[in-house]
């Protein structure tokens, strides 16, 4: 590929320390991913136990169950749940686990190779687009949060804002949309903060009632 | 022998390097200040929107129209006439109650149209139901309340009318309303409900009633009386006052059977 002597010097581990962010931000990254990844396992691993509970004894008391509208029973038995014919929890431990491997390889500081961080960003790109999918089931169409659920997306946002602004910054993504990356790397922490408001204002304003009702015994 | 280093060039090197200090520093603060302002400004919108629609949400559900249903007679369920009351004191203040006046059990149900358990139970259990009041054995009271989506209050509305103005009508309607709920009918206005009532036995003045929105307020104060009578989901069964979990199909049948019979 002719574009690759432009950009080996970018694939360098060294050049993982971005313009200003100070330290080794590809181990920072790294550590970021064991964590996303532990949490994002521990959710999903949670989600598949209560589906076999459930399986078991239809009318077992879930733990999540928490109010008619903070309950993972009704997510996880909706079509939604099971998109491709299978319960989605499956899709998740396949997914956190490499995340976590590949955030604690990173954290050693080790260096991948490109494809690797192209092969990620494909991952955590389809990543986004399915919690938000969910997001607009969970909301619009079955009516109900489910606390686990809500975990995944919480740790999926922060990886995905993560993992995209640093392959945009060093230049993995092409040299077109590097300068961007550069400028946007630095306020991952506002993109994700921006992100997680957005989100939480669907939820406020198609739940406020509910909340408002069970939280504090007001009928607005 | 090695250069002696010469102070003016070491003092400007290092007035050099401490400046850059000053201003990495610097630009790190504005960046950190820049982010807040962001994040706050976001925060400060979404808090304006929510406040928006919880004002606007208020308004237009509690209608100037706003009163109780009261009414009493007879209705059909199962071909056989039963007594019917909604509106008043007792439990049918919250309530629409079919049944003998001397049926040995009465069920309380809280329920919600918009709710998908609701509309699954209702699915399973309305012939159940009515053959045990068609035969004297149960008399039910129907606590329309929302919590899931508007529809529930629309919907509640529309039944309470039919409720005072068609009270035949009002069996096959509550059924109706339950079938009909679905993603697309969800958003349906009070004109999509007075429609729905007109082709489901509702006269003018049923129509009238539900256009106007006359009792979306009950079901709100039903809603509010819920949370008092520890009604935390929908839907909640009570049989003689007595909450229990929610009964379905033969348990349902055979609770009311041996209560009828003890």
């Amino acid at each position: 590929m002719p574009e690759d002597t432009a950009t080996t010097l970018t694939d360098d581990p060294a050049d993982l320390d971005l313009p200003r962010s100070g330290g080794s931000s590809g181990r920072r990254t790294g550590v970021l991913m064991v964590v996303v990844g532990t949490l994002g396992l521990v959710a999903a691993m949670m989600l598949t136990i209560d589906r076999f509970r459930l399986l078991e004894d239809p009318s077992a008391q879930l733990a999540c169950n928490l109010s008619p509208f903070i309950a993972c029973g009704p997510v996880m038995q909706s079509k939604a749940g099971a998109l491709f014919g299978f319960p989605n929890p499956l899709l998740g431990i396949i997914g956190f686990s490499v995340v976590l491997t590949t955030g604690v390889v990173r954290a050693t500081g080790a260096a991948l190779p490109r494809w690797y961080h192209r092969g990620l960003q494909v991952g955590v790109l389809l990543a986004a687009v399915f919690i938000t999918w969910l997001q607009t089931q969970s909301l619009y169409v079955i009516g109900a949060l489910c606390l686990w659920c809500m975990l995944v997306w919480t740790v999926t946002i922060p990886l995905v804002v993560v993992v995209t602004l640093e392959n945009a910054a060093t230049g993995r993504l092409g040299r077109g949309l590097q300068p961007l990356g550069a400028r946007l790397h630095p306020y991952a922490v506002t993109v994700t903060a921006v992100w997680y408001l957005v989100v939480l204002a669907a939820i406020g304003l198609r739940f406020y009632r509910e909340f408002a009702l069970f939280w504090f015994g007001v009928a607005l | 022998m090695a250069k002696r280093p010469d102070p003016a060039v070491e003092d400007r090197r290092r007035q050099a390097r401490a400046a850059q200090q000053a201003a990495a520093a610097r630009a790190k603060r504005r960046r950190t200040l820049v982010q807040l302002a962001i994040i706050g400004g976001v925060a400060v919108v979404v808090i304006a929107i929510i406040a928006t629609a919880v004002v606007l949400g208020r308004r237009d559900q509690v209608p100037a129209a706003g009163s109780t249903p009261v009414a009493s007679g007879t209705t059909t369920v199962g071909g056989t006439s039963v007594p019917f009351a909604v509106g008043g004191s007792g439990d049918t203040a919250t309530g629409v109650r079919v049944g003998a006046a001397d049926a040995k059990v009465t069920m309380d149900l809280w329920v919600d149209y918009s709710c998908p358990h609701c509309q699954e139970f209702e699915a399973t259990n309305n012939g159940t139901i009515d053959g045990l009041v068609a035969a004297g054995k149960l008399a039910v009271v129907y606590h329309n309340i929302q919590i899931v989506t508007d529809y529930g209050t629309e919907a509640g509305s529309a039944s309470a009318c039919v409720a005072v103005h068609d009270p035949n009508a009002w069996p096959a309607f509550n059924a109706a309303l339950y079938a009909n709920h679905s993603a697309e009918t969800d958003g349906w206005g009070a004109s999509d409900l007075a429609r729905f009532a007109v082709a489901n036995g509702g006269g003018d003045a049923t129509q009238r009633c539900i256009t106007d929105g006359t009792y979306k307020s009950w079901v709100a104060a039903n809603t509010e009386a819920s949370a008092k009578a520890d009604v935390s989901g929908t839907p909640t069964m009570f049989i003689d006052g007595q909450k229990t979990d929610t009964l379905s199909g033969q348990a349902l049948a055979d609770r009311v059977n041996s209560l009828a019979s003890a």
